[in-house]
């Protein structure tokens, strides 16, 4: 009867804790709107651009890329760049 | 106690459905009250399943044989480490475990989103923008119009993608919580008591459980399984949200990582426990339970490294997504053949009929992702296009199809007996041999690509960078399998094996010094500014390449040690008093045979001295012990490991004539370097998990944002 008396009495605190934390506490975040997440997720990927020239560089400067190599990737690179800065520039 | 841990699940269960309702309702309303009050139920959810693992455990120290789980399990006599292990020993225990871990990652995701949400919102304070803006990083780019536009604002955007993503992923999360609670609550509950009398004494631990690695292998391995139902959440959340952008990849790459190296660590555990306790001399068998661990670390891998086309291209979006599914799948497939005794294993816990409960909780996640796919497979369209076979993006798919291949036949050779069984009435188990003949050349391939992949550049390769990068690895390659050969390998996969390791290693050897030269050159390296110092410089830049570099010279290792197994060699035989057995460059000399008794076990031991060319060596001990509260019997295997082999010794029983006791004696090269390359491993996942430490946002290379801006003509004229 004891055991059982006190196993209620945890269940009732442990239950009350557990309310008192979910009723407290503030509200959640809201997003972005679809317009600024469009914009982030464009700057996002002008800066992933920049992150792959920045490596096409790295392993140009290692030795690791010929010049023929190098200079087309680095074009490639520099046209997703101009594409993506363009639509920031029209969205914006 | 028992009463009190039968109502946390059950209260655990109230608060993971409540969290996954509310979530539901919150987000289809746009109630931010009812969204934060969901994702406070899910973090509730962790310390009162805690309160249920802190019962059972209590339960099991205080020896508690009234609960069925306690008595079936444990026994007054057996160590307090192993008391704890009694905790994942068994069916409902090591399901309670899994939901106390899974609780464990939703409460870590969710406060990291809470942490994340606040740093954002420093980040992105009026004051603190302002500040972002004039840094140089900024200035290279064009002033956006929005207030969030800001370099710094970008470095947040994973922790974006994070917060943004939470309230979903925290349902998602939720609704598996609800499967397992409802297993805990309903199907396999650890506090049930004992219908009869209670027993003196508790049927022990399993003996083959009693040992070091057993206490951390089972965790180590449900925190990779477990781990993978978070990318899962988040992918799956990005998926239905539609979220813009790449970042949410990022978030699911980085818990996949996460779980990735609990898995590698738990397996590699799982296959020492093995070479260790099981005694045959070996370490991986193909057993159904093995596979079923390396199944959703096949697919983890694969999409560890195709992750890096969509990050770097906006490539393999649908292939991406479908490997973190195919990954959680794989995992819940694994916990359903290990628990329902569909398949036989060494490791599978008894027959149970938890296996309905699985079936259809896999049809219904199996569903549920179909559906997010069918309705948003426009969100997943590639930007790109391969335009080349010889590019680093040819790479990774060959490396991705070869893992997927490896994945498809184990998947087979692992049901194949359930199929027969359906098909023809009688379970065929397609053995070893099916698995090593289709896995062995396919690995080996897969070697050849770790060592391909890095030195590929992406887009298109010349033939002249070809030739630059790949003539130095190719010549070692090629000396190292003709050392092997000279050096008396004759099992052709062993040499080929020997030979890719010498080419992969030179291309990783070479990533690295050729990186640090370029550190050296621009005066990098600290101020001693010798190699060291730019190679950390190099590695700290950038953690997750030379990271993977480091996990890549582990598998190295791994397969090194792999390789090694083509030469073992074994004997077995009666060892009287002073008796001698030949093995490799070792004589063995039977010195002694003891007795022992505890409380736990009675044992019996052999003293076999090592002679090398006549020198002794060392004196080993292998033993047989029997356990008095299972009444199993199991052998402790003596192993002295070098660099070059291990000497692995056997106390097989006694000759049923003579009485005398059988040793069966081991010959294992390269066995340590396996576990060598799995520590490589782990320490290199944990380098490619910390951040880089190079700056971030200004336009590389004299390229800037009004440049690329451009029309293409001015920018190349």
């Amino acid at each position: 009867m004891g055991t059982g008396l006190v196993a209620a009495f945890a269940c009732v605190f442990l239950t009350v804790m557990v309310a008192y934390f979910l009723l407290t506490g503030g509200e959640a975040q809201l997003e972005d709107s679809p317009r600024e997440a469009e914009l982030r997720a464009l700057r996002e990927r002008k800066r992933t651009i920049y992150d792959n020239l920045r490596d096409l560089h790295f392993e140009f400067l290692a030795g690791k890329l010929g010049e023929e190599d190098y200079r087309r990737g680095r074009g490639a690179l520099e046209q997703e760049a101009a594409q993506v800065t363009r639509k920031m520039e029209g969205r914006a | 106690m028992q009463l009190f841990g039968s109502f946390a699940i059950l209260l655990a269960l109230v608060l993971a459905g409540y969290g996954v309702l509310a979530g539901i309702f919150g987000l289809a309303r746009g109630d931010s009250r009812l969204i934060a009050s969901a994702q406070r139920a899910a973090m509730a959810v962790f310390p009162v399943v805690t309160v249920a693992v802190v019962c059972l455990v209590g339960l099991i120290l205080r020896n508690d044989f009234t609960v069925a789980y306690v008595a079936e399990h444990s026994n007054r006599a057996l160590p307090f480490y192993y008391k704890i292990a009694v905790l994942w020993s068994g069916q409902e225990g090591s399901l309670l475990f899994w939901t106390w871990l899974l609780s464990g990652y939703a409460f870590i995701a969710l406060l990291g989103a809470r942490r994340k949400a606040r740093g954002i919102a420093q980040a992105t304070a009026p004051g603190n923008l302002a500040a972002a803006t004039a840094g140089a990083g900024a200035a290279a780019l064009p002033v956006p119009a929005t207030r969030a536009a800001t370099d710094e604002e970008e470095a947040l955007s994973p922790r974006l993608a994070h917060r943004n993503l939470m309230p979903l992923a925290a349902v998602i999360l939720g609704a598996i919580e609800c499967f397992f609670l409802l297993l805990n609550n309903f199907a396999a509950s650890p506090f049930v008591t004992l219908p009869v009398a209670t027993p003196p004494d508790g049927n022990g631990l399993n003996p083959l459980l009693q040992y070091a690695q057993m206490v951390i292998h089972p965790p180590m391995l449900y925190l990779g399984y477990v781990g993978f139902s978070v990318p899962f959440a988040f992918c799956l959340a990005a998926l239905i949200k539609r979220y813009p952008g790449d970042r949410w990849i990022h978030v699911t790459r980085r818990w996949t990582m996460v779980a990735w190296l609990f898995l590698t660590i738990g397996i590699v555990l799982g296959g020492n426990w093995a070479y260790r306790v099981l005694g045959w001399g070996g370490y991986w068998a193909w057993d159904p339970v093995e596979n079923a661990a390396f199944l959703p670390w096949l697919t983890a891998t694969a999409f560890l490294h195709s992750v890096m086309m969509q990050e770097k291209r906006g490539m393999l979006k649908v292939w991406n997504v479908w490997l973190v599914f195919a990954t959680f799948l794989l995992a819940v497939f694994g916990d359903f053949i290990t628990r329902t005794g569909l398949v036989a294993s060494v490791h599978a816990f008894a027959q149970s009929d938890i296996g309905p409960w699985f079936v259809a909780f896999f049809i219904v996640a199996l569903l549920v992702c179909g559906w997010a796919y069918f309705r948003n497979r426009d969100f997943l369209k590639s930007e790109n296009a391969l335009e080349s076979t010889v590019s680093r993006e040819s790479g990774f798919l060959f490396n991705n199809f070869i893992l997927l291949v490896i994945t498809f036949a184990v998947l087979w050779g692992t049901v194949f007996p359930v199929v027969s069984e359906w098909i023809e009435g009688q379970k065929i188990d397609v053995g070893r041999v099916f698995f090593d003949r289709i896995n062995v050349p396919l690995f080996l391939f897969l070697l050849f690509l770790t060592g391909v992949g890095p030195l590929l550049a992406w887009r298109r390769t010349s033939l002249n960078s070809l030739k630059r990068n790949f003539t130095a690895p190719a010549v070692v390659g090629v000396l190292v399998a003709a050392a092997s050969l000279l050096g008396g390998v004759r099992d052709p996969y062993p040499i080929v094996c020997f030979g890719l390791a010498g080419f992969v290693l030179t291309t990783i050897a070479m990533e690295f010094t050729r990186g640090a030269a370029v550190i050296r050159r621009r005066g990098g390296g600290g101020i001693l500014g010798g190699w060291p110092a730019a190679l950390t410089q190099l590695t700290l830049r950038n953690t997750r390449r030379y990271g993977g570099y480091i996990v890549h010279v582990g598998i190295i290792l791994i397969a090194i040690g792999i390789a090694g197994s083509g030469l073992n060699q074994q004997t077995q035989g009666a060892m009287p008093y002073h008796a001698h057995m030949r093995i490799g460059p070792y004589t063995l000399v039977s010195e002694n045979y003891t007795q022992n008794d505890n409380a736990n076990y009675a044992s019996n031991s052999l003293e076999v001295a090592v002679e090398r060319g006549g020198q002794y060596v060392t004196t080993m001990y292998p033993a047989r012990r029997f356990y008095k509260a299972s009444n199993q019997d199991q052998s402790m295997v003596a192993i002295r490991s070098t660099p070059l082999a291990d000497l692995y010794l056997v106390y097989a029983g006694n000759d049923p004539s003579s009485g005398d006791p059988i040793l069966h004696a081991y010959w294992n090269p390269l066995m340590v370097w396996i576990w060598i390359g799995a520590i490589v491993t782990a320490l290199g996942t944990l380098l490619a998990m910390l951040p880089n430490r190079r700056p971030s946002g200004g336009a590389p290379g004299g390229v800037n944002a009004r440049a690329a801006a451009a029309p293409v003509e001015e920018v190349h004229a």
